[in-house]
């Protein structure tokens, strides 16, 4: 207990240097937890895009669906007869908060004489308004189920097909059997979906119409929506177990299954946090350094004391990495403070980024504290603290105790 | 049995190329309960022989024996262990840590001790030492609010409270005026009559000298009137 008084009391005893190694490692702390804090913000927002404003959280498809549907995709459809059978199991799912059917189409749009190619997205009007918290809805109104042939245009698609709401477009597309087929429809309004490709290419049309243009009654996904993203993996098991029981032969994937965009950006903001972890730490090291092998050389003569009255070596190396700990914590402390204020007022403000690669708004960002970012960053600042002062004490500990007391 | 002993011990030291003789093949023999001056002009050696009594240096040739244990060739972690349960220091310039109180000074080295005694047993010690050395009144005060004569009366404490067979002084009264040097010798005078506590303690003060049981002289790194060998 004395040891830690006196490793205690020792901090205090040039303070003006203690002030200035804390600012030091409270500094690099806080840029830690600040870097940290806008990485982990922007990782949430690619999560929330890619749940809320693609794939909910899960997606059921029939068994064999990834590896299969490009080269045949009528075989992996889901029957209609089904839905209601799974729309059942998700019911007794705890969780679960929204389902909804989705049928992926492609085809051909028509407005007078302009004809484009489109990518058609059928959707339940309703239910698709919560999968797309991301949409915003630019000119006219979103999708209806009282307008079964209402539909919605990405921004690009409608300066290409020179449509807006209330234009009658006639659109035209395969059908399961190899057909063509087409169908009239009005525009309901133009959205803008959050990236560019998705609104140059991206027509949303009520299910009804799109399974009359393909015409099936089959459809090619259920999404579902939960009310906690942490719980995905847990309901995924659970439908997996759920679903053969009752002679679905259906396959349950989650966003990260189907977010390849994010999962890559997450890969490589990552190592990069590292990255600036390691720089930061090695710049706390260096700043510190100085000042630790300072205020320990001036204390020589006190070391030669303690081996004089019998304290081994490891004692003296013991006694300083106390103290550095103490500084490290200290500082760890301080700047964990001074980030998460800092982190509080930006993400007040907003971080507004210029429109990133692919996406057709800027981004408003935040400052995330992430807990156990936060408690990786403390401890990287108090273990670059004691490597600093690590050096030194070693030195310290390993003079003469002759020389040490002549000092 | 005496409680140090060296033995035809020298001690050189490297000077860039020459090699200088601190002390050069010294005896001397020092029976329990002495109170031994070493005196001797500066630089005649009298540090160097403390410093070898006390295990904290090597001699260049010779041996040294303390309470019956060669020490000049242990092992460092040994020569520690040796040092917490047999020898006290006072040093001139006290060293006391400035961060701890009197008391907290004086507990440390019970904390040194390969066998640590139980708080109670310490703080008992503590007060015990406090108390003969005169300062219980200063026992919560730091070393920077006390004036060098009392500084060095916890210096002595802290030297006596591991109940150690040998207490060494080196100049422990150069940086005290000469009323306050005569009563540290005084204390440590008492404290060895009392309490049969060896002290070798080193000095130039030839008034002090007077209050020794035996006074050895140092001269050129030669001992004269050192008895052993």
């Amino acid at each position: 207990m004395l040891s830690f008084r006196l490793a205690f009391r020792n901090i205090f005893r040039n303070v003006r240097r203690t002030v200035l190694t804390l600012a030091a490692i409270s500094v690099g702390c806080s840029a830690l937890i600040l870097n940290g804090g806008v990485i982990f913000n922007i990782f949430r927002g690619l999560r929330e895009d890619a749940i809320y404003g693609r794939h909910g959280h899960l997606q059921i498809f029939r068994r064999g669906y990834a590896e299969g549907h490009l080269a045949d995709p009528n075989r992996f459809m889901i029957p209609e007869v089904e839905y209601p059978r799974v729309q059942s199991i998700l019911s007794g799912v705890p969780h679960v908060t929204t389902v909804t059917r989705r049928l992926s189409f492609s085809g051909l749009a028509q407005n007078r004489d302009t004809t484009v190619s489109f990518l058609g997205e059928g959707v339940e009007p309703e239910a698709d308004a919560k999968f797309h918290r991301q949409l915003s809805i630019v000119a006219g109104e979103g999708l209806a189920s009282g307008e079964p042939f209402g539909v919605l245009l990405g921004k690009g698609l409608a300066e290409r097909v020179h449509a807006g709401p209330g234009d009658y477009l006639t659109l035209l597309s395969q059908t399961t059997d190899g057909a063509l087929n087409a169908i009239d429809v009005r525009v309901r309004g133009v959205f803008l979906g959050g990236l560019k490709e998705y609104d140059d290419w991206t027509m949303k049309v009520p299910l009804e119409a799109a399974q009359k243009l393909v015409w099936s009654q089959r459809i090619e996904a259920i999404v579902v929506l939960l009310d906690d993203t942490a719980a995905t993996r847990a309901v995924r098991e659970r439908l997996e177990d759920l679903f053969p029981k009752n002679g679905l032969d259906l396959e349950v994937r989650t966003w990260e299954d189907l977010a390849l965009f994010h999962n890559q950006v997450v890969a490589l903001f990552r190592r990069e946090l590292h990255v600036i972890t390691l720089i930061v730490s090695v710049i706390v090291i260096l700043s510190i350094a100085n000042t630790m092998t300072m205020s320990i050389f001036e204390r020589t003569r006190e070391f030669g004391t303690l081996r004089a009255m019998g304290a081994r070596p490891r004692r003296i190396v013991g006694l300083l990495l106390l103290e550095g700990t103490f500084l490290g914590l200290a500082g760890a402390a301080a700047g964990l403070l001074v980030g998460a204020l800092v982190a509080r007022v930006v993400s007040r403000v907003g971080i507004t980024y210029p429109s990133p690669p692919g996406s057709s708004r800027p981004y408003v960002g935040g400052i995330d504290l992430v807990p156990a970012y936060v408690i990786f960053s403390c401890a990287s600042s108090v273990a670059a603290t004691v490597v600093a002062t690590a050096f030194p004490a070693l030195r310290a500990a390993r003079t003469r105790v002759v020389d040490a007391l002549r000092q | 049995m005496s409680v140090l002993d060296l033995e035809e011990v020298s001690r050189d030291y490297q000077i860039g190329r020459e090699r200088v003789g601190a002390l050069k093949g010294v005896c001397l023999r020092v029976d329990p309960g002495e109170f031994l001056a070493v005196v001797g002009p500066s630089g005649s050696g009298k540090t160097t022989l403390l410093n070898l009594a006390g295990c904290i240096d090597r001699p260049t040739s010779g041996r040294v024996t303390l309470d019956g244990q060669r020490c000049d060739d242990l092992p460092e972690g040994a020569l520690s262990a040796l040092r917490a349960e047999k020898i006290g220091f006072v040093f001139q310039t006290f060293n006391l840590i400035p961060v701890l109180t009197a008391a907290e000074n004086v507990e440390y080295p019970l904390l040194l001790r390969p066998k640590v005694p139980p708080l109670r047993e310490r703080r008992k010690r503590v007060a015990e030492m406090l108390e003969r050395t005169g300062i219980s009144a200063l026992a919560r005060r730091r070393p920077d609010e006390m004036s060098g004569g009392e500084r060095q009366r916890v210096a002595i404490a802290r030297a006596l409270v591991g109940r150690p067979s040998l207490v060494l002084a080196d100049e422990a009264t150069a940086n005290l005026d000469g009323e306050t040097a005569a009563q540290i010798v005084g204390l440590m005078r008492e404290l060895n009559e009392r309490q049969g506590v060896t002290f070798v303690f080193s000095t130039h003060d030839s008034r002090l000298q007077g209050m020794a049981k035996r006074v050895v002289e140092l001269r050129d790194g030669l001992l004269h009137g050192g008895r052993g060998c």
